[in-house]
């Protein structure tokens, strides 16, 4: 389920959570994007629509539940380990043509499409996946690893948070997030445009809600 | 369990106990590049039950006169912070999507060794899915990455504007994975000691 | 008697494809029993080590991503403490054949079918009383034309590669150092507890080692090392090809400079 065509100029968010073992200077957390092979042979990953998250408060908000989320459920298999821990340190931002213009970036001509789609998942409006079709034969970890280097330099930010649960935690490993060569990220929407698009979520966002517990309740 | 240890190098302190009497060698011996410090413990005794106890030695086998070059030192350090890092991403349990398959692992492992015996400064390391492990070396908003899969290694150079260079080498080409940064430095000389001696290096020591 | 005895005996092979066998694996596949004490690493750039005792010499296996060495040392008697003499390998032969015995162990193909380059190393010492007497035997081991005037000289080391083509595998240039050199070797001896256990110091609880006892040696030193310029990839054949003709380099060459080593 999706809301059609995300517009060029829109922005996407991508969520730093890792394990709370992994916040040292050896890890270039701001690079772990993970990107899953699909049985149709395309990579897949995940962000956040600015739509669905409107302001950085709502980013931060879901950055959070994402990392609880990933706790909870490790503890329900009984996995669960403080020090595999998913910590939430922050976000990045990029706009949706940046992900297009994959497509035609100079040394990526393994890339046959690139595009984001709104698509809700597990019950999360502003899950919007990032996939990408090779062309037969490309060297496929190779290739990733230039789509992450041409993201890397696209993306904005980054947007530092610690989640409450997380306060413990000193340091706290979103001081390691390092600032992209974009710079950092900058809402350039006018105030007006900024309450439209809290308005326009609020809306849409309980009219969805009632949609999902009815769909859950079915 | 006997003591595993081999080899030590005498800048450390040494530490005896307030009743002990120092060794006359260790403080008076001109010849000595550093000098030793002596602390005593407290005068005060508790009554406890003291273990047996046994003999050991062990041979130093190198004595510094020179000092000894710190940056090497540090860089050890930091490879072996490398490795506890790719050791922690095959034994991750539960975040699964930051998890390296095994043969990754060793290809890595090795790869990072041989950077290492090169004195190559130690890269900072991602995944973005378990058959690779890259390496990344960034100068400013420049970054070299190094894609290790088990049988492959590529090699890409990035500007903050685009990607200026790419290349993919072959298993055998592992040999000397040092080998392959000279072409990511666009005709910069990258200085690599050649040995024809094969003692072992001393941060595996 | 001959004043030169062994310090140490070395093969080293350097795999190129990973992973190496563990250390733990690799004492059983040479030495046919579990090692006395084994150390594994859960660090991936650290080298997993297998220690155990062959008669009066201590055998280590080390393996790491990058090479597996096979070393050999002098073993000391437990609860012995080496103040007042350095524990050397007396029976020199015995060394020889547990150096031929792993070569004879890689011929086989046990080790490793992926191997670049191998080396071969041993290292004789004389211990003296003092530096003079250590550069002064130095001077009557080192061939003539570079025989040098050292005298009361510090922390002397002469290392020359004499490079040529192996005569036993194609295509390979073989290495050939020897390097002459006054070691200065401490003996460091200290009480500890048995099992590990902490060892209560006056007002606090942290470990600490009882009794320690330095004690300085000098010697004169003669360090062989022959080993191949790296390969693409050498067979098990090979690899013992070219372990023999370094161990009879080195035969040939301690004769030439009158250290005289018995079984070498």
């Amino acid at each position: 389920m999706g809301c059609g065509r995300i517009p060029d100029g829109d922005s996407l968010f991508r969520h730093c959570i890792h394990p709370v073992s992994f916040s040292r200077k050896t890890f270039a957390l701001e690079k772990f994007i993970h990107l899953r092979r699909e049985s149709d042979d395309s990579l897949l990953g995940s962000l956040v629509w600015e739509r669905f998250v409107p302001t950085v408060r709502h980013v931060h908000k879901r950055g959070c539940e994402m990392a609880h989320q990933r706790n909870e459920k490790e503890r329900a298999r009984g996995t669960f380990k403080e020090k595999y821990r998913s910590v939430y340190c922050g976000a990045y931002e990029l706009k949706a043509n940046s992900v297009r213009a994959l497509v035609s970036a100079e040394n990526l001509d393994e890339v046959s499409s690139a595009d984001v789609i709104h698509h809700i998942e597990g019950g999360e409006i502003a899950h919007t996946d990032l996939r990408i079709f090779l062309k037969p034969g490309s060297h496929v970890e190779a290739t990733k690893t230039a789509i992450v280097a041409s993201l890397w330099n696209a993306f904005s930010g980054p947007l530092f948070h610690k989640c409450v649960c997380d306060l413990d935690i000193d340091p706290h490993p979103s001081i390691n997030l390092p600032r992209p060569p974009a710079g950092e990220y900058s809402d350039e929407r006018s105030w007006l445009l900024r309450l439209w698009c809290l308005i326009r979520f609020q809306i849409c966002y309980r009219f969805w809600r009632i949609f999902y517990e009815a769909q859950s309740n079915i | 369990m006997r003591a595993l240890w081999t080899t030590v190098y005498h800048q450390a302190m040494v530490i005896l106990g307030s009743t002990s009497e120092s060794s006359a060698d260790i403080s008076s011996d001109p010849a000595r590049s550093y000098s030793y410090t002596v602390h005593s413990g407290s005068s005060e005794f508790d009554f406890v039950e003291i273990p047996p106890i046994r003999s050991e030695s062990r041979v130093l086998k190198t004595c510094f006169s020179s000092v000894p070059v710190i940056e090497q030192w540090e860089l050890s350090q930091k490879y072996q912070e490398l490795g506890e890092a790719l050791s922690e991403m095959i034994t991750l349990e539960g975040a699964d999507e930051w998890r390296i398959e095994p043969s990754v692992y060793h290809a890595a492992s090795y790869v990072a060794a041989k950077l290492m015996e090169d004195l190559v400064p130690a890269p900072q390391i991602f995944t973005h899915g378990p058959e690779s492990v890259v390496f990344n070396w960034s100068d400013h908003d420049d970054n070299l990455y190094l894609t290790i899969s088990a049988n492959e290694i590529s090699a890409l150079i990035s500007s903050p504007q685009r990607i200026t260079r790419r290349m993919d080498y072959s298993g055998n080409q592992l040999l000397n994975p040092s080998h392959l940064l000279p072409f990511a430095h666009s005709g910069r000389p990258i200085i690599l000691i050649s040995r024809s001696d094969t003692d072992l290096p001393e941060f595996i020591e | 008697m001959n004043e030169w005895k062994a310090l140490s005996g070395r093969i080293t092979l350097f795999p190129t494809a990973p992973p190496s066998p563990s250390a733990f694996e690799l004492y059983r596949r040479v030495w046919g029993v579990d090692p006395a004490n084994f150390q594994q690493q859960p660090n991936a750039l650290l080298p997993t080590v297998a220690q155990g005792t062959r008669n009066s010499i201590a055998a280590q296996l080390l393996s790491h991503p990058t090479r597996i060495d096979f070393s050999l040392s002098p073993a000391s008697a437990p609860g012995e403490t080496a103040t007042t003499s350095l524990a050397l390998i007396d029976d020199t032969s015995q060394l020889h054949t547990e150096l031929m015995g792993i070569i004879d162990v890689i011929a086989k193909g046990t080790i490793s079918n992926s191997v670049s380059r191998v080396a071969f190393g041993v290292q004789f010492i004389t211990v003296k009383p003092n530096v003079v007497e250590a550069n002064r035997t130095l001077r009557t081991v080192l061939p003539d034309q570079y025989r040098m005037k050292i005298t009361d000289e510090q922390d002397f080391i002469f290392q020359i590669n004499r490079p040529h083509m192996s005569s036993k595998v194609e295509n390979i240039t073989m290495n050939f150092l020897t390097k002459w050199s006054m070691e200065r070797l401490q003996v460091v001896s200290m009480e500890i507890p048995v099992g590990g256990a902490p060892i209560p110091t006056p007002g606090g609880t942290s470990f600490a080692p009882h009794d320690v006892k330095v004690k300085d040696f000098i010697a004169a030193s003669v360090r062989f090392d022959n080993n191949n310029v790296p390969t693409i990839s050498l067979t098990s054949g090979q690899q013992s090809s070219l372990l023999l003709e370094g161990l009879t380099a080195v035969e040939a060459a301690q004769r030439k400079i009158g250290l005289n080593i018995e079984g070498f």
